[in-house]
């Protein structure tokens, strides 16, 4: 007779109840790994998009703010167009495309896109003069290009993750006053 | 006795990789999101470092321009600046070049040059910035080129209303120009629609009233929110809108603007000089012999009958410290080659009778400052007034059909006669003596556009 010294313990299978529970307490915490996996990597997205906006945004708005400082007069003004004369008399454009929702900086036959996905943009012109005697910031707003001397100027930029417009960045806002 | 020994386990790693991957994921999830705060840390660094080049910047620009006006308006020659530039800490680099370098707060920094040739001063200024992140400097670069000029920016520019009622016909010229004058001289066939006229009040209606049958040739400004009211035959506009008949109590398009905004300072004081009694009124012969001479009178200087002041032979500088007071039929004259600047004091002061005769024809050679005790000058000569006035705190009243050549500044303006009203644009330049320096054009240089040495502090 063999005995063995070492007997092989008992096996036996899940039962039904047992893998009806495992079934689900694994179901539970996969959805909630795949939601946190999925919630990580959008905000993952979302930050970088916010680094982006926020960079092209500030590299834009210097850009613009060392050109309309130096500009020496505005020539012609509309809401999405301002083209000046630099002090060598020539011309500089800044034109917003609500179409392709770029906004293109051209001097002298050559054009750079200083912003895209720019969703909407606002050009404004005013005399430098205040409106009342002895109140500073609050400027007399004109629409005549040959009495500029201030520009403000207010963007909004989107990005988008998988498809939709979900990041926006509306802050960007300057004025800027011609120093010629 | 032991029927069932322990069963030996195997040897498993399985928790110790799972933590590892688990820590890796997690690390390297935290890690992006620690180096997208820090690259964003770095570009608002940036950008508060690039904006703090400029201001530090202009701070240069601004020593600059404080330096080279150091005499403006104070009757000294504006040009004598670089006299006392390396007193004041500047250092002369040589062939008309000064330097100036500061630190602001022990990391931003700026250096200013000023390259001075023919008078015409050019200040390049460079800020300095610290940026943490790189432990270098941003640098920003300044250039403006600056001329000396004047406040007579038109010919009739006053600190309130301007009221023109009369038939004047105001236009321009260039004494200094062959192309608008000839020999220095006004000449009907070369003037220019620049006759302009300023006010700087802001928020009143009608500042400038404009009517009978003026004719402004040249642009007519006032402060914000100030009109400008033109009526009956009256209108302003350039050479061919004031002569078409249709245009009358019309302001041509573009040829007024309501963006003036300036200063207009004090008259420059008195020169410190010995100041002798100015003779009695009579027959006055004033000889500056070649040179200077100075005068004041402390009472009303009235001259009456047919009492004359003759300047010759130089420059008279006479202090009439209660105003001067001209009946008919008497004269100050002007002997060529010489100059009258006078300065008039408290009471109303009246050039009338021949008014004041200056032959040469140069404005520039009868100059009339009004002091702040100022408060009324009449013209009302028979002859043409050559001259410029510049009080600031007068009412100034202009009567009579005899020209006006040069140009004029004070409290307010009563323009009544049909003279006619030739504005010296050459007085917006530094003979005019009342001068500063001001910028014509202001351009950002590139770091191209520098030394490798001036790209550190």
């Amino acid at each position: 007779m063999k005995v063995s010294l070492y007997p092989r313990p008992r096996r036996r299978a899940f039962s039904l109840m047992e893998m009806l529970v495992a079934l689900g307490i694994s179901s539970i915490l996969m959805a909630t790994l795949m939601s946190l996996t999925l919630f990580c990597s959008r905000s993952f997205v979302a930050i970088g998009n916010y680094m982006d906006l926020n960079k092209a945004s500030l590299n834009a708005l210097d850009g613009l703010t060392r050109d309309i400082r130096g500009a020496y007069s505005l020539k012609t003004f509309a809401t999405n167009q301002l083209v000046f004369l630099d002090v060598n008399s020539n011309q500089l454009t800044f034109a917003w495309s609500p179409v392709s929702g770029n906004l293109t900086r051209s001097l002298g036959g050559t054009s750079e896109v200083l912003l895209d996905n720019c969703d909407y943009l606002l050009f404004d012109i005013s005399q430098r003069t205040p409106v009342t005697n002895g109140v500073m910031g609050f400027y007399t707003a004109t629409n005549n290009a040959a009495l500029c001397k201030m520009v403000s100027v207010s963007w909004r930029c989107s990005r988008t993750i998988l498809g939709q417009k979900l990041n926006t960045e509306s802050v960007q806002t300057a004025k800027i006053v011609m120093r010629n | 006795m032991k029927l069932f020994p322990r069963i030996p386990r195997k040897p498993a790693g399985s928790a110790l990789l799972i933590s590892l991957i688990t820590s890796a994921i997690l690390g390297t999830i935290a890690g992006s999101f620690l180096y997208l705060t820090q690259y964003q840390v770095t570009v608002v660094s940036r950008s508060q470092s690039w904006n703090t080049a400029m201001v530090a910047a202009e701070a240069g620009m601004e020593e600059g321009l404080s330096t080279i006006n150091r005499y403006a308006n104070i009757g000294i020659q504006l040009t004598d600046w670089p006299q006392v530039a390396v007193a004041n800490g500047w250092t002369d680099l040589g062939n008309n070049v000064y330097l100036m370098r500061r630190t602001l707060d022990g990391t931003n920094a700026y250096r200013v040059y000023i390259t001075n040739l023919n008078n015409a001063p050019v200040i390049k200024t460079i800020g300095y910035s610290y940026f943490p992140t790189s432990g270098k400097h941003l640098v920003r670069a300044v250039a403006a080129n600056n001329a000396a000029g004047s406040l007579f920016l038109g010919g009739v520019l006053a600190k309130r209303s301007v009221n023109i009622n009369g038939g004047a016909d105001f236009d321009s010229f260039n004494s200094q120009d062959p192309n608008y004058s000839t020999g220095g001289q006004y000449d009907d066939d070369k003037r220019k629609d620049g006759g302009n006229i300023g006010s700087v009040q802001s928020n009143v209606v009608a500042v400038i009233k404009d009517s009978g049958n003026t004719k402004i040739n040249g642009q007519v400004a006032t402060g914000p929110n100030s009109t400008i009211s033109v009526a009956g035959n009256a209108v302003v506009g350039s050479f061919a809108w004031v002569a078409n008949q249709a245009n009358k109590g019309k302001i041509q398009p573009g040829w007024s603007r309501n963006d003036l905004n300036i200063v207009i300072p004090d008259a420059p004081p008195l020169p410190t000089a010995s100041y002798g009694a100015l003779p009695n009124e009579g027959s006055v012969v004033l000889n500056a012999k070649g040179g200077t001479v100075y005068y004041m009178t402390p009472n009303t200087y009235h001259m009456a009958s047919s009492d004359y002041l003759l300047i010759t032979n130089g420059t008279a500088v006479i202090d009439f410290r209660a105003g001067i007071k001209m009946d008919a039929q008497t004269a100050i004259r002007i002997s060529p080659g010489s100059r009258l600047i006078m300065y008039l004091g408290t009471e109303n002061s009246q050039l009338d009778g021949q008014g004041v005769v200056n032959p040469s024809g140069f404005a520039t050679n009868c100059i009339v400052y009004g002091k702040n005790n100022c408060k009324q000058i009449e013209i009302n000569g028979g002859s043409a007034f050559i001259g410029y006035v510049y009080a600031p705190y007068a009412d100034v009243t202009l009567n009579g059909n005899s020209d006006i050549i040069g140009a004029m500044v004070g409290d307010t303006f009563q323009i009544n006669g049909t003279m006619k009203f030739h504005y010296d644009e050459s007085l917006g330049g530094p003979q005019s003596g009342s001068s500063i320096y001001r910028i014509l054009a202001w351009r950002e240089l590139s770091p191209s556009e520098l030394s490798p040495a001036e790209l550190t502090p």
